[in-house]
Order: structure tokens, then sequence, then C-alpha cells
């Protein structure tokens, strides 16, 4: 049975995986890209701030800014893995500098950038430079071409606009028309007024106000770094539309991944919402970490006192527990699982919620939690093997 | 030294997912039952305070979400608002400059700006007074933005003060991180779960809270710790029973057993973090236990907040976490 998930794995060469903090996106964008590899494809998963265990579980030392093959020999037992898998790690500033680089017209203009005094603040602190040194990086690779499959983590965002806006915000940011007749005054704060007449008198107003709140030196040198900003702003702006473009074809698919509590799940429907708004191709949920309540439990309203005598007596069990201790732990574990129940009717209430209605369903996958942490490779792969 | 609940600025801070919010809600719970006046400050989230108290959506106007407590949703769209209208007494002059799209966008992007707003107006909350000269809230707790990406919030502050000349923002800022260095004043407070990357990165924040922000610090709050089921003899015995499983039993006794493994399991699978955030944390540890309510709204966060005064107690470092799992 091909299951929506598997199909999306083997037919796109990009999957993303966006989602709130703690839903465990990286961990599943190894797993599914390493089903890209056992489906034999040629497959690299980006991975923005991994756990050392990850590198762990794909059988690595430590996971680098350069790509390193993950080793599958001997993975599947009698078969040999005709894909591959490659992973490496994001380093966003340095994929941002190295943007700059690319597109400042001149060393001298590249420099200004990179050596200015808030260059490294203000790509901390604008929202979105990190998604687009993901977005920018995706594009290098396939660039390089090679890969049949790419699967990119994303980092951590509650708020779906931040990754989507990324790319146009910065470039209203750097874009000529909107900052010129704001910012060239501002570099000019504090030296003898040029000019400008009446036409000017707004901007000044503006200028001076906002000085009232940040002193004239810092707006004077906000002003210099953006202006030499804009220096960028051809060579981006294409780069941005090409990148753009890349997450709308129809070999891009994005998935939400979250966890099946109220809250998160909130914050999943907004994420997708937010792709719907911008025509980019959400493909579905991923939902982690559900509890499982097992096939044969004891229903709610069974009387758990009787079932766990009956139980207990039963001989074969008998001797490896005497029926006096082992129907009140029968009776507890009962307990524990109508806990577990309580916490399963809460994220069922939850999923369908994810779900939606009939006409606009969305394809969902709700993964369990699993008992240990993934470790290994093998381990990696069984977690794999419930998302397909 | 400070009782942990006489401390007017309370900060809750930890990576996305961890359970920020339910740790402030009950802190501000047990706060509001020894008759404090709270304040619950949300920067940056979708509103949460009232979908855990089960009242109305407050928005970005204060607002009660329950007896003692109230909320409210903060953006630095809205503090900037505030800010400007306070210190800028003409609205035409406001409009003019900050509801300029091109000016808000260019605000956006100074470094640490929408953050220092942010920390300003729970900052100026907590010096608030009312009609009568007294302090409006007794207690401030900050839900502060999940940590991993960006300057780290609470380092804004100082960034804002190496990085800027003397101006309005910089004495502001001054300001902010007087208070925030004040022991009699502040406490921060770090949640986390007993899982690898929530552990290394409470860990890792801590020791830059310590050598870097010299911000006083409260309690470590492990959220989702799993009580004991069973107890000893009890987990001896489902042990045994799993090893010598016979292979025709009942299959609902097959399900009762596999739940009970895998729930000692995932304990066993938390236990090293905990170790680990006791031994390394030097702060005091909670546990909070991981409930298991159909709907986590007002009794859930009445349980936590049980467990939380018990554990506070008199500031004494005591960690709950040694009880059985109450069904």
């Amino acid at each position: 049975m091909t299951h929506w998930l598997g199909e999306l794995i083997e037919r796109q060469q990009v999957l993303v995986i966006l989602g709130s903090g703690g839903v465990g996106k990286t961990t599943l964008a190894a797993a599914i890209a390493l089903q890209g590899a056992l489906r034999g494809r040629r497959t690299l998963v980006l991975t923005i701030d991994p756990a050392r265990r990850l590198a762990g579980a794909l059988g690595l030392e430590e996971l680098t800014v350069e790509r390193q093959r993950v080793p599958l020999e001997g993975l599947v037992p009698g078969t040999a893995v005709k894909g591959e898998l490659w992973a490496l790690m994001l380093d966003a500033p340095r994929t941002f500098d190295a943007l700059v680089a690319r597109y400042a017209s001149s060393d001298e203009a590249k420099e200004r950038i990179l050596h200015h005094r808030l260059y490294r603040h203000m790509v901390d602190a604008l929202a979105g430079s990190h998604d687009l040194a993901a977005l920018e990086k995706l594009h290098e690779l396939l660039d390089e071409g090679g890969y049949d499959l790419v699967v990119l983590d994303t980092p951590p965002k509650e708020h779906a606009f931040d990754f989507l806006d990324a790319p146009s915000r910065l470039l209203a940011l750097v874009s000529q028309a909107r900052l010129g007749w704001l910012l060239r005054p501002m570099a000019g704060l504090g030296e003898p007024h040029r000019g400008g007449g009446l036409r000017m008198l707004p901007t000044r107003l503006i200028l001076r106000t906002l000085s009232r709140f940040t002193g004239a030196d810092v707006l004077r040198d906000l002003a210099t770094l953006t202006l030499a900003l804009l220096d960028l702003s051809a060579g981006f702006r294409d780069r941005v539309a090409r990148v753009a473009g890349l997450l709308q074809s129809p070999d891009c698919s994005f998935l939400v991944a979250t966890m099946p509590d109220p809250f998160t799940v909130s914050e999943a429907q907004g994420q997708r919402d937010k792709l719907l708004g911008s025509s980019l191709p959400f493909a579905g949920f991923l939902v982690n970490r559900c509890q499982r309540v097992p096939q044969h439990a004891p229903s709610a309203d069974e009387d758990l006192e009787q079932l766990a005598e009956q139980l207990a007596r039963q001989p074969e069990v008998a001797e490896i527990v005497p029926p006096s201790r082992l129907q009140p732990l029968l009776v507890r574990l009962g307990q524990g699982l109508s806990l577990l129940r309580e916490l399963a009717e809460q994220e069922r209430q939850a999923i369908a919620r994810l779900r939606g209605q009939a006409e606009d369903e969305s394809p969902l996958l709700a993964i369990p939690e699993l008992d240990e942490e993934i470790h290994s490779v093998s381990q990696l792969l069984r977690f794999g093997t419930l998302l397909v | 030294m400070i009782r942990f609940f006489d401390r007017r600025f309370v900060i809750v801070m930890g990576k996305g997912g961890v359970g920020k919010s339910t740790v402030s809600a009950a802190i501000a719970l047990a706060a509001a039952r020894q008759g404090k006046k709270v304040l619950v400050c949300e920067l940056k989230t979708a509103e949460r305070m009232s979908r855990l108290f089960g009242s109305p959506p407050v928005g970005m106007e204060i607002g009660p979400v329950a007896e003692g407590i109230e909320a409210v949703v903060m953006t630095p769209e809205s503090a900037l608002r505030e800010v400007a209208l306070l210190k800028l007494r003409l609205k035409t002059l406001y409009r003019l400059t900050f509801e300029n799209r091109v000016v808000s966008d260019f605000l956006r992007s100074v470094p640490g700006l929408p953050e220092l707003l942010l920390l300003g107006k729970a900052y100026y909350h907590e010096q608030e007074l009312d009609r009568s000269g007294r302090p409006r809230w007794d207690m401030v707790v900050v839900d502060a933005p999940a940590t991993g990406h960006g300057i780290p919030f609470l380092r804004i502050p100082q960034v804002i003060l190496d990085l800027f000349g003397e101006s309005p923002i910089t004495s502001e800022a001054r300001q902010i991180r007087d208070l925030l260095q004040d022991e009699r004043r502040t406490s921060l407070n770090l949640v986390t779960l007993p899982e690898e990357l929530p552990t290394a990165e409470v860990l890792a924040l801590k020791h830059q809270v310590d050598s870097l922000l010299h911000i006083p610090t409260g309690f470590l709050f492990v959220n989702q710790v799993l009580l004991p089921l069973l107890d000893e003899e009890q987990a001896a015995d489902l042990d045994r029973l799993r090893e010598r499983f016979p292979p025709r039993a009942d299959a609902r006794l097959k399900a009762l057993v596999d739940a009970g493994c895998s729930w000692c399991r995932r304990m066993r699978q938390q236990r090293p973090y905990i170790d680990r955030l006791s031994r390394q944390g030097e702060m005091p540890t909670i546990l909070l236990p991981r409930l298991f309510y159909r709907d986590f709204g007002r009794d859930a966060v009445s349980d936590l907040a049980g467990y939380l005064f018990r554990a506070v107690g008199d500031g004494e470092l005591r960690a709950v976490g040694d009880g059985e799992a109450e069904a």
C-alpha cells in the first residue's frame, strides 16, 4: 500500500519540514531522508540545530557544515541499499556572509558590510535571516546538482510568517525605492544641513522624532549599514525570486510537523494557512509524539477489579506472579492505561481539528511517541517505517 | 534572601515547546492563592493564559483571566505604540513617524529594539502604581519568548548599551538591566524537559546567565516528569511477567503489560537527564509531573500550582517527584 508520504518521498525533489519548536522536526527530516535513500534515491538532509544524538543516529561523529555520507551498509539485512544518504548542518551566519560576498558589487562594498559594527547584530536580530540562509543553502545544493531528493529541516518557528516572509521582508529592507529617502538623510545626521527645502520637512521631522528615541548615532550607524546593504539589491532580488520560484514548483512539497496538544495544533493550523495563503504547496501534517493506546486495552467502562481478578487467575500467568500480587498489579496498570486514554482522547480531538472538514481535509499522519530516544541508524530506520 | 514569591519580576524562560506558559500560569496561580495580585505578560506568543484558565481572551489590553490574575499579550509593535504615545504627546507626530510603514520596517531591523520594547513594557508594569500610590501588582510574571534563535532575549539591554551611544534608548536599557540584576526584585526561572536538546540548551543558558548576565536565578523547572506507576516490588513483578510472557495469554493481559512496560521505559529514559540537571544545573530543581487531563485547563493548572507551591515551600530546596502517579 503506497502511503501519501511514501509517494512524496519517491517523487519529490524538495521536501520542506516546517513546525514549532520541540516537535521533532530534525528527527523527522532525517528519518524521511533515510527512507528516500532506501528507495534508491540520492538524498541529502539539511539540518538546523541538530542534537549530538542525531549525529550518532546517523553513524557520524558530528554533523558539520561540509556534507558527509551516512554509512548504510548492512542496514537492511540481505539487501544492498541502492540510494545514498548525505547529511549536513546549516551555519546560518556563514551562509549569510557568503550571500553578501556573492552579491556585493565590489570587494569594497562587501567589506563595508561585513565589517560594519552593527552587521553581525543586525543579521542575528533580523527575523528571517536564518530562514533566508536555509533557503539560500538549499538553492546552492540544488544548483550543485546530483541530488534526487533534498529534505530541508527549518528553524523552529511558532509563527509561519517568519519563514515565508523572510525573503520578501529582507528584500523590502534593502530595496532602493522604499528606504532611500529616509536613509540618506539619516546617514548625514549631525552634518550641516544639505538643502531639501519644504519637501524635506516631513522627513526631517521624522528623523528628529526618531533620534529623540534612539539617539542620532544609532540612526546614522544603521543608515550606513542599510545603505551598504542596498548595494546588494539587484542580484539579491534575483536570487530571492529564484528561491521563491523553487518553493512554488510542483517538485517541492511542504510538510507541517506538529504535536497533538491544543497550543501546538493552533500554531500548525496557522502555519498551514500561511502556506496556502502564499500559494506554497502544503502537502500534509506530521503529528509527532502521539499516545498509543494498545489495541486490546480494556475499555474505559470495564470493571478493572473484576478483569484483573479474572486475568490473574489464569494458570500460565499465576505461576509467574502469584494472583495475590498480580491482581493489584493489573489494577494499577489498568489505572495507568486509563490515564493514557485521557491523553489520547485530547489528542484525538486536536487531530480532528487539524484534519478539518470533509472538503478541505488535510492529509495527516499520526506518529506514535517512542519509548526511547533514537541513537542508531537502525532505530532511525524503524522510526521511518512508521511514517510510510 | 528574598523568598521566591516575594520577588516582583519573575521571568520564565526556555526552549520552544518545554511548557513555559503552563509553568507561568502555575506560578501565577500559586501566587494569587497567597493573596497576591499578579500580571502575566505573554511575550510574542499567541494568547495562552486565557485558554489555560478558561477565560475570555484578553488580547493586547490587560484583562482578567482568574481571580487575582490578569494577563496581557505583548508584541513589539504594541509596546512601541504605547511607549511612543507616552513619550511623544502628539498623536499626529506619532502617526507620522511610527505608523509610517517604512519607518516601522526599519525599526524592526534595529538589533534588539523589539525585544527591548517588550522588556521595557513589562518593566513599566512592575513599576506601575495604582491611584493610591501602591504598586498595581505584587508580581509580574514574564512568559518570555522561546530561546534558541536571535540575540538571547536577556542580553538585549547590555547589547544596546554596548552598541549605542547615549540616548533615551540606552538610559531605558540601563534601567532595565539594573532591574534584571536586582536580586531583591527579579528571579530568572528556567523551564526544560528531561530530554536531550532541552537539557543541553538549558544548561548552556544557565552558564550564560551566570557568566555574562549576572541575573539572579530562581528555580529550574523540569516539566513532564513521569511519576512512577508501580512500587519497586510491582516493577520487579512486571519485569518478570514481561520476560516470561506466555505466548497464548489473553490479549488484554498483553495490552496491560505492554502499556506498563512502555511507562517504565519512558521513565528510565528521563532519569539520566533529571540527574544531570540536578547535578549540573547549579539551581534548585523542581520536577513537575506529567498530567493526564483530557482538557488541559484550569484544573490541570491548579494541580501544577499545588505541586509547585509545595516544592517551593519557604524557598527551601525541595524537589517534588518522590510520590506516585495519581490515577
